[in-house]
């Protein structure tokens, strides 16, 4: 049987989700052409263009790298990374608005 | 009287030996259940770690210089560089489609996949390469502060592993074998992956 992560279905929606993704982030950090990019990014918009990359990474590992065919600790450990870059920038973006 | 330790009768025994001996299955902890071989998941653990060591420093030295780095930024195509992630999105679908291929036992159409990701990847590279021109020619180097340090070293870094990425999945097409093109293709999309990473870290979020 084949595994779901090459299935077709799965592996077009990930990239329509991925691609979607993709042009959330660029619209948000850039206002649709309208804002002005000079400008720091808030909180939130910073959230939203790291939830996107970060979901986008996610779902890469799981179905076109097939982790979701492996144990929870593999996962998790994965996961992990990707929650600690996240952080990372965001509380980099949080410092940069107390300190500045 | 006290016994000297040599004349103290060792009463260890060697542990036998096993009868069965270990097969590379017992030895990988879990990772020989993922695609491909287990060495490809370590090497992808370790280039996350890389990287992701980075774009944490690159977030670093931006809360140092965050209006040097606003401004530096906007040197950078936001759009260019959207566009590149969906070139490389792309390939990693052509890739899942190769490995399916290769799974159903049609190595043509494997080859036909593995040679549309390489093709997108060359892209990616030349939209890199014009991007870099454009910065060279606008007198922007590595040396012009500690942005462009960091954008040309993460952005380049990742590059190469396009272009190391490119010549394993020549190899792999060479020899398409079940195991090869999965771990050929696993390397393709720890590309991909550490590239939707860097993207709104370096274009995007300033």
């Amino acid at each position: 049987m084949m595994d779901h992560h090459l299935s077709i279905r799965p592996a077009l929606l990930v990239w329509a989700l991925t691609s979607g993704a993709t042009l959330l982030s660029v619209m948000t950090a850039t206002g649709g052409g309208h804002a002005d990019v000079s400008h720091m990014l808030g909180l939130g918009a910073t959230a939203v263009v790291m939830l996107a990359g970060t979901v986008k990474a996610w779902l890469i590992l799981q179905y076109y790298l097939g982790l979701g065919q492996s144990g929870g600790a593999w996962r998790g450990l994965f996961a992990a990374f990707l929650i600690i870059i996240s952080a990372g920038v965001f509380i980099a973006q949080f410092l940069i608005g107390i300190l500045y | 009287m006290t016994q000297s330790v040599s004349s103290i009768p060792d009463d260890r025994q060697e542990p036998p030996e096993q009868d069965v001996p270990a097969t590379d299955s017992d030895s990988w902890g879990g990772l020989e259940t993922l695609p491909g071989h287990p060495l490809i998941w370590i090497l992808i653990l370790s280039e996350l770690v890389v990287f992701g060591a980075f774009l944490l420093g690159f977030s670093g030295a931006r809360v140092k210089d965050p209006t040097g780095f606003a401004i530096s930024q906007m040197q950078l195509d936001r759009v260019v560089g959207g566009i590149n992630t969906m070139v490389l999105l792309t390939s990693g679908l052509c890739a899942v489609f190769a490995t399916r291929a290769i799974r159903l036992g049609t190595v043509g159409h494997c080859r036909g996949w593995l040679l549309l990701t390489a093709l997108l990847g060359l892209v990616f590279l030349g939209v890199k390469i014009v991007e870099y021109k454009a910065k060279i020619d606008a007198g922007i180097s590595m040396e012009t502060n500690s942005f462009f340090t960091l954008y040309f070293l993460i952005t380049g870094f990742h590059a190469l592993h396009v272009v190391m990425g490119l010549g394993i999945l020549g190899i792999v097409a060479l020899r398409p074998l079940a195991v090869n093109i999965e771990t050929g293709v696993a390397f393709w999309h720890m590309i991909d992956l550490i590239w939707v990473l860097v993207f709104p870290v370096v274009y995007l979020v300033r």
